[in-house]
């Protein structure tokens, strides 16, 4: 499989994926993943994409944050998880939108802090869209 | 004297006769020509083509556990690809054109050659980036870092436009110059690819591939008008526009 790398983050090319490896001015790294087209202007947290979303699509967001915030108790995550539909809820959205679900989840990997957010299109078809998310997430890598 | 007079002109038609036999060959070498695409006529350094192709099946995509997968296509196997590079401010882009729901056109593109120039200018207007069809999105690709400056693409890259910097996309999809242009279907079929000196050129050979696909029809049957009558009459019949309609009767100009 090929792979898109970019400021120390890498991940598989699963046929269907927009992604983009982005580092704005002063800011980390955040990675951006979804079954439909990415726009060129969105929130680190997908904001101008997930209103968007059909029920069937996927979002995927690896946002970095600063090295210290990694020893505080709520990066209490070691290394990129696999998802189960049981992490995801509605009212874990950025945003609440009727329908859809999501979860946000805290982690250290590779001595670097990052927040994993995932959306899904549907809360119904949370099953079958986690496993959508898994064949991106499960690609996911930190150099 | 007369059987040295009979056998010149033997001889003359002999030769008239192969004249004839040489034109119609190179006649039919240029229509063939023709037919591919091939403008003689043309200035060579700027062909002016774009050709749609019959539906052809892109590369299956994995399949996705849990997620119903297309329906499967028929056709050979060609290979549409994702757009995979680097924007001109170093980060990394992969843009999806196989499976995917809608239609997309790559242009690729080069920040040195004056006729990109235009193809710049022109997507600048966002009601331009959809010339591949409604709904279709616009990828700009140019050669990589190492062949292309990415300060120069940076200031060509109108703001909204996806440009993706890869040598990679030049080598997937055979492209021999730019500008250069590929049509990728909703299903991720390749089903058009072509050459135009303007934006306004590579409008009305899109419309005109896109028109000409839609009927079936080649262009050689376009060109020769065979049949022509039965299938204008067919189509009007189709529009619902029969013999004594009401429009076939009424003055087109505008009434005072």
């Amino acid at each position: 499989m090929r792979r898109l790398s970019a400021h120390g983050l890498s991940v598989g090319l699963v046929p269907g994926w927009d992604v983009r490896i982005e580092r704005r001015p002063a800011s980390f790294p955040v990675l951006h993943a979804s079954t439909q087209r990415l726009p060129a202007v969105r929130g680190d947290y997908g904001s101008g994409l997930v209103e968007t979303m059909r029920r069937q699509d996927v979002f995927v967001a690896l946002v970095e944050f600063d090295p210290a915030d990694g020893r505080t108790p709520m990066f209490s995550g070691r290394g990129i998880p696999a998802l189960r539909d049981g992490d995801f809820d509605p009212s874990a959205q950025q945003r609440v939108i009727p329908g859809m679900c999501g979860t946000q989840q805290f982690l250290v990997a590779n001595g670097r802090a990052f927040c994993l957010y995932v959306v899904l299109g549907s809360w119904v078809l949370r099953r079958q869209l986690t496993a959508t998310a898994n064949t991106l997430v499960g690609t996911l890598a930190v150099g | 004297m007369t059987v040295v007079v009979w056998a010149l002109v033997v001889v003359v038609a002999l030769l008239v006769l192969m004249v004839v036999g040489l034109l119609r060959s190179h006649a039919e070498i240029l229509r063939a020509l023709h037919d591919l695409g091939v403008n003689l006529e043309a200035d060579p350094a700027r062909p002016t083509t774009f050709d749609l192709r019959d539906p052809v099946r892109a590369a299956e995509p994995e399949p996705t556990p849990g997620v119903a997968g297309p329906l499967p296509s028929s056709g050979p196997l060609v290979a549409a690809h994702d757009v995979v590079g680097v924007s001109p401010e170093g980060d990394g882009v992969a843009v999806a054109v196989t499976a995917v729901r809608t239609p997309t056109l790559i242009a690729f593109l080069s920040s040195g050659c004056a006729t990109c120039l235009d193809f710049w200018e022109a997507f600048a207007d966002e009601a331009n980036r959809t010339i591949g069809g409604p709904g279709s999105q616009l990828v700009v690709v140019t050669k990589g870092p190492e062949a292309e400056s990415p300060s120069a693409v940076a200031k060509l890259v109108p703001d909204g436009v996806v440009c993706v910097m890869s040598e990679h996309a030049f080598e997937d999809y055979g492209v021999p110059v730019a500008p250069y242009f590929v049509l990728v279907d909703a299903t991720g079929a390749v089903i058009g690819e072509g050459v135009a000196p303007s934006f306004d050129q590579l409008r009305s050979l899109l419309d005109k591939a896109v028109a000409d696909r839609a009927g079936r029809r080649s262009r050689r049957e376009l060109l020769r008008g065979r049949q022509r009558a039965a299938r204008i009459d067919r189509e009007l019949a189709e529009a619902g526009i029969t013999p004594g309609h009401p429009s076939l009767h009424s003055d087109p100009r505008p009434q005072d």
